[in-house]
């Protein structure tokens, strides 16, 4: 009796942790989408009077990445 | 008599030419379009590969490739057409021989694909075999005098059309070994008459060609602006939309963006010119609030003489397009989404 109690507590531990697996892996993507915008934002080229910021499609000046906005001071 | 008569041909013929002025600057700007239509699209399915900002899409016989433009390690993946099942990556991003700084455009042919990588100045070639596993690329590096190559179209078996960057004319034509064959136009700009780079900046324009009607079509990035030149009888058109050509300011030679974001693809067919437009100013992109939207919700389609026809409202916000007339779809991608792939369905 004991014996079916212990092998059922760990199937269900067991069970419980796939879950919580997968759970993170899904959430991963959405996480990894922000943190990615967070370190594009972050990441501004600042050179002369102009800042370039973001990722987007823009061609900055001089460091050519691709931006979202290119301002002047 | 004879004095009356050649008075009243010389009065008719500066009447005639007066009219024909006026006229030729009417048709300089538009205003709307002849059929506005809005457009739900169907998004598909792509849990297999993660795109970070997919910009462009395009497919030959039952091959898609999208390009995106900011993914961390390849610029290209491979798709089945029209079910768009992940095939592969390629293109690596890198510095070392055969991969990618940055990847601007590319354009499929029968044997492969070429593709415009603009920090390392040059032009690749990468074969079909090469889409599916990795092989050689041949690399053609770009005349220096071209200064910078941020779009490109296949003009025939041996050259490309690349925009010029140094504001002094309009395109380049490029041999095959990347040398300029010859160069033609002028930015169309009312406002600033000097060309120069700051010039050439800020009418940088995403390009498409068609060798069966030889119609070059331009659009700007910024601004509203559409050129279409006949590569054949040397025609050329401007369209001018609501939002104007393209507004900056310079320092230290180079343009700073201001007004609007204008198209970010274009694709001439054998009927139409199809465009994707954004209108939305940058103070009002800079100001937006989270989730940050990215893209444009209109496609705008002309005719081969650029007259406005369709204008379509999506709800969607894209980037880049690809048009199947033959079935009567477009296939978009759309950077705000995990998953990027839209399906419209034309509706005229």
């Amino acid at each position: 009796m004991n014996t079916k109690k212990i092998i059922a507590t760990f199937l269900m531990t067991v069970i419980l942790l796939c879950f919580i697996c997968l759970k993170k892996q899904n959430s991963g993507i959405k996480t990894e989408l922000v943190f990615s915008n967070i370190e594009a934002l972050a990441q501004d080229e600042n050179i002369g009077d102009y800042i370039c910021l973001g990722l987007g499609s823009l061609d900055c000046p001089q460091s050519f990445t691709k931006v979202a906005l290119i301002r002047k001071f | 008599m004879y004095k009356f008569l050649s008075h009243s041909l010389v009065i008719y013929f500066l009447f005639i030419g007066l009219a024909g002025c006026n006229e030729s600057k009417n048709n300089l700007f538009y205003n709307s379009f002849s059929t506005n239509i809005s457009l739900l699209g169907k998004t598909l399915e792509t849990d297999s590969i993660m795109l970070r900002y997919p910009f462009r899409i395009k497919h030959q016989d039952s091959l898609a490739i999208i390009m995106d433009l900011h993914n961390p390690e390849y610029f290209y993946h491979a798709f089945n057409y029209p079910q768009f099942r992940y095939l592969s990556s390629f293109g690596k991003r890198g510095q070392a021989p055969e991969e990618i700084l940055s990847a601007e455009n590319f354009r499929l042919t029968d044997g492969g694909m070429w593709g415009l990588d603009a920090n390392k100045h040059q032009i690749n070639n990468i074969s079909m075999q090469g889409i599916y596993q990795t092989v050689n690329t041949n690399e053609t590096q770009l005349d220096k005098e071209i200064i910078r190559a941020l779009d490109f179209a296949l003009y025939d078996d041996s050259c490309f059309v690349i925009p010029d960057y140094s504001g002094k004319y309009r395109f380049h034509i490029i041999s095959k070994n990347g040398n300029i064959r010859s160069s033609h136009g002028k930015i169309p700009s009312q406002k600033n008459k000097m060309g120069d780079i700051a010039l050439a900046q800020a009418w940088r324009s995403f390009i498409d060609y068609n060798p069966k009607n030889h119609t070059l079509a331009m659009a700007t990035q910024l601004g509203e602006v559409l050129e279409i030149y006949n590569l054949k009888d040397s025609t050329h058109i401007v369209k001018i939309g609501p939002h104007g050509e393209p507004e900056y300011n310079e320092s230290g030679g180079m343009a700073i963006p201001s007004g609007i974001m204008g198209f970010s693809d274009i694709q001439v067919t054998d009927k139409y010119i199809y465009t994707v437009f954004h209108g939305r100013s940058f103070k009002e992109i800079s100001q937006q609030q989270q989730p940050m939207i990215d893209g444009g919700q209109y496609i705008y389609i002309f005719s081969l003489k650029g007259e406005p026809l369709y204008k379509y409202t999506l709800d969607h916000y894209i980037y880049g397009i690809d048009v199947n007339e033959k079935t009567g779809e477009i296939y978009a991608v759309d950077v705000n989404s995990n998953q990027p792939i839209v399906n419209f369905k034309l509706k005229h």
